[in-house]
């Protein structure tokens, strides 16, 4: 127990005394904020016809404690992981992992300490929340700040959620497969879908709502709806049921919650998300590999497999070691440089395109391949402009600004990332390479988006080139200026993905930077992405005109 | 070609400061940088490699001050960090062409100084294998290919010969001294004999401040007459060390062999020997001058 609490203490230490998460907690103050003055809203929608009728608790102590509960579950459940995924990450880059893999430390404790730093995490987050409920309560709110029925919600709904999100955080970081972008997305998407449980409390009164669906309440949206159902009855009588929306939900009419006892089903509930919490550390033991890696390839990939059953074919990815005799210092003579200013940006932007392209898995490089040359394929096998248009609109083009992802997701954090920053910087050419690494992100973008390109082109839907233009700039650039700013990934990942999810792939106007829609290019949608994409790129050039100065 | 360093200072966010109120002039030739661990040594390396901004004083780099103006000294820096990093999904010879892209070399001088520095840092054989399959040894050779690639006419160098096998810290050795003529190179690092191999000047920085900056021989000259070698009984050790600066001992099956400053001899056997730059360099963090 004693080395379990040390490395959680120190992991927890390392993680409080960064500048980032001072931000961090900066941006939960003011969603606590938010909550308060109704900007945050937790309502039961009602829809008769077209119209949809919110209807939110009156701001009493009890129902802001509601509020901040589930926002404190949504928080932890969607960013929680984002930032407690780093805690072997950063172990690795100050290499302490080589010191830890040569102790009697077990891997057990050491990650269960992890998991306990993740968690501390999310307490400091929640403690950050529930200090802003209850000084903007005291201003904004209805009734006495009693900080009980403020706090208790607070912590009984998303204190679990800590626990399971800090447990999964950890599962992914000792997968190879799933520490990258890879992971970052695949997240995102388990996290939307653990929330598909909540389909089953449509039109059901809380008594009505099944065990499974209540068993598998991620962030507590049934236990308040458990709560607050008899308040809401009150108001609205022929209510047809299902759990209550947070959002920025403009509220219409009210209900008043002034709380009371919460049944034992709920401790229950929130107590057994702490169970697959424990299981997943514990599957996370098996998954991790003590022994630390050194960048160098271990031979376990898809090539190394194939080179390995093919005697002639040596397999060189190993650490190697020169053995050639050298030749004399003094026997070498060395070409003087009298121009130090020969341009090269060409060279640059190239060095650059070959950067963001290596690395990749091989199934990306396919579906890179499929992307770019399905539209030109199926062009040529000939039908109408509009059967060809159709499905590459609907279908490739959003699929070709997400592909990239893996590749735009390095941009701004490459050179931190490896160190490089110092020799960039000291070159003569540090803001062109900003230019050139911006420029590569695009090349990447029109390259994997070529299909698309040409099949507007040849059938003359020359008016689609804005969406394809809105597609080429938006990604590279919001990836450059989240990279510099933040000097991580996530921040670009979530952002886009969510972007892309709800414009190009579910067809919201406002969103569709690529025109899958009629309405986005009718209204210049991608046009407006395409100025913003200006924007986002100068302000990373802000950035790095500040690093250089 | 000349570095001059005015009252140079550098304080960090904890309110520490990294150095203070150094000031230096450098001419063509090895400036060997010495000091113990937090010195300042590196913070000093970063402020002339303009990838750091001084909280006081400048430098001037031909005339040119280097902090209002860090791209005159840029177009001729050659810069080796200490903790720097490669991309390792690229080759050697690829991660020379991007640094060399970088430094502004056309291509066809850039493919000459390529094929030099991989002969000059003897990585022929590995210059088509990724960096990711370098050894510890092997990357710190690619970092000091690419300072020398550009032929800079100030080559900062921070700890290169961390991670090098004695073979390879000697052929550096040579590398730097024959590299070093119509060039300031400003050669950090804690390992004394590095510096005494290479440098034509010293300069020791301890606790950030600036404790002398001569040349070899006047810095080991400062010693001469001080340094004895004696014999003494393994319990007699902890007596010599609190009453002397011991700098080295060698175990031996009648006792132990030290040396050590002092002003008169320690022992009635002792026996003076001829200074090197280690006696002086410890003389002169322990006095905190060179006077």
């Amino acid at each position: 127990m004693r080395r379990i609490y040390h490395v959680a203490r120190a992991d927890f230490l390392q993680r409080v005394r960064s500048r980032r998460l001072l931000a961090v907690l900066a941006v939960v103050a003011y969603v606590g904020y938010l909550v308060n003055v109704g900007q945050i809203e937790l309502a039961y929608q009602v829809a008769d016809g077209h119209a949809t009728t919110n209807f939110h608790g009156v701001n009493t102590a009890a129902f802001i404690g509601l509020k901040a509960g589930l926002t404190g579950s949504a928080v932890v459940l969607f960013g929680g992981f984002y930032l407690m995924k780093n805690t072997l990450e950063r172990d690795r880059l100050h290499e302490v992992d080589t010191l830890v893999a040569s102790t009697s430390v077990s891997d057990t404790a050491y990650l269960v300490g992890k998991w306990l730093s993740n968690i501390a995490l999310g307490v400091v987050i929640l403690l950050t929340l529930g200090f802003a409920t209850i000084t903007n309560h005291a201003v904004h709110g209805v009734g006495p700040t009693n900080p009980l029925p403020l706090l208790a919600p607070l912590f009984v709904l998303a204190f679990p959620v800590c626990a399971l999100v800090g447990a999964v955080s950890l599962l992914f970081e000792t997968s190879d497969r799933l520490s990258g972008t890879l992971g970052n997305i695949s997240y995102l998407i388990l996290a939307t879908f653990s929330l598909a449980g909540l389909s089953a409390t449509q039109s059901a009164l809380p008594g009505a709502i099944p065990l499974w669906a209540r068993a598998g309440d991620v962030m507590g949206h049934v236990a308040i709806y458990d709560l607050t159902a008899d308040a809401l009855l009150a108001s609205v009588p022929d209510y047809g049921g299902g759990v209550p929306s947070i959002g920025t939900l403009d509220g219409d009419e009210t209900f008043r919650y002034d709380g009371g006892s919460w049944p034992p089903w709920i401790y229950l509930q929130r107590a057994g998300l702490v169970v697959p919490a424990v299981a997943v550390v514990l599957g996370a033991t098996a998954l991790f590999e003590r022994t630390p890696s050194f960048e160098s390839s271990d031979g376990s990939g898809f090539v190394s497999r194939i080179a390995a059953k093919i005697p002639s074919v040596a397999w060189r990815g190993d650490a190697v070691e020169d053995e050639t005799e050298p030749r004399s210092v003094d026997s070498i003579s060395l070409t003087s440089v009298t121009d130090r200013d020969a341009g090269g940006f060409g060279r640059v932007v190239l060095a650059e395109v070959r950067l963001a392209l290596r690395g990749q898995r091989w199934w990306w490089y396919v579906g890179a391949l499929a992307l770019a040359a399905g539209p030109i394929l199926a062009l040529a096998n000939g039908g109408s402009s509009e059967a060809a248009v159709a499905p590459v609109r609907a279908i490739v083009l959003p699929l070709a600004f997400v592909w990239p992802i893996f590749v735009w997701s390095e941009m701004g954090v490459r050179t931190v990332r490896h160190r490089m920053t110092a020799l960039v910087l000291s070159s003569r050419y540090a803001r062109k390479q900003l230019v050139a690494e911006w420029l590569a992100g695009v090349v990447v973008a029109m390259g994997i988006g070529a299909g698309v390109l040409v099949t507007f082109v040849a059938t003359g839907q020359t008016e689609l080139l804005l969406g394809y233009a809105g597609g080429v700039f938006f990604a590279p650039s919001l990836a450059i200026a989240t990279g510099i700013w933040s000097r991580s990934s996530w921040l670009f990942e979530v952002v886009y993905l969510m972007v892309w999810y709800v414009g190009p792939l579910n067809g919201a106007v406002p969103l569709d930077f690529v025109g899958s829609t009629a309405g986005s290019i009718e209204r210049g949608v991608p046009l407006a992405f395409v100025g913003a994409s200006l924007v986002l790129f100068g302000t990373a050039l802000v950035r790095r005109r500040a690093e250089i100065q | 070609m000349k570095l001059r360093i005015e009252e140079l200072g550098k304080k960090y966010a904890e309110g520490a400061w990294g150095i203070r109120d150094v000031s230096l002039e450098l001419d063509e030739g090895i400036h060997g940088l010495l000091g113990p661990n937090g010195a300042g040594k590196s913070t000093l390396m970063s402020i002339l490699a303009t990838v750091m901004k001084p909280t006081t004083g400048t430098a001037y780099w031909d005339g040119t001050d280097i902090v209002s103006s860090p791209d005159a000294v840029r177009s001729v820096l050659g810069y080796l960090p200490q903790d720097f990093g490669v991309y390792p999904d690229l080759t050697l010879e690829e991660f020379l062409e991007y640094v060399a892209a970088l430094r502004g070399l056309d291509s066809e001088t850039a493919s000459a100084r390529i094929d030099e520095m991989i002969s000059l840092t003897n990585l022929a054989d590995v210059r088509n294998r990724k960096l990711k399959t370098f050894s510890g040894g092997m990357r710190q050779r690619v970092g000091i290919a690419q300072a020398l690639l550009n032929d800079p006419d100030l080559l900062v160098v921070d700890e290169p010969t961390v991670g090098l096998d004695p073979e390879e810290r000697v052929r550096l050795r040579s590398a730097l001294s024959n590299t070093a003529s119509g060039r300031v190179v400003v050669l950090s690092t804690h390992i004394v004999p590095d510096v005494e191999a290479t440098a034509n000047k010293i300069a020791i920085l301890d606790g950030g401040r600036l404790r002398t900056h001569e040349t070899v021989e006047d810095l080991v000259g400062r010693v001469a007459g001080d340094v004895y070698e004696c014999l003494v009984a393994r319990e007699q050790l902890s007596d010599i060390r609190d009453r002397y600066q011991v700098c080295s001992t060698v175990q031996r099956s009648d006792g132990v062999e030290v040396r050590l400053l002092a002003e008169a001899p320690p022992t009635d056997d002792a026996t003076h020997v001829s200074p090197t730059l280690e006696d002086a360099y410890l003389r002169t963090i322990e006095r905190g001058d060179a006077t």
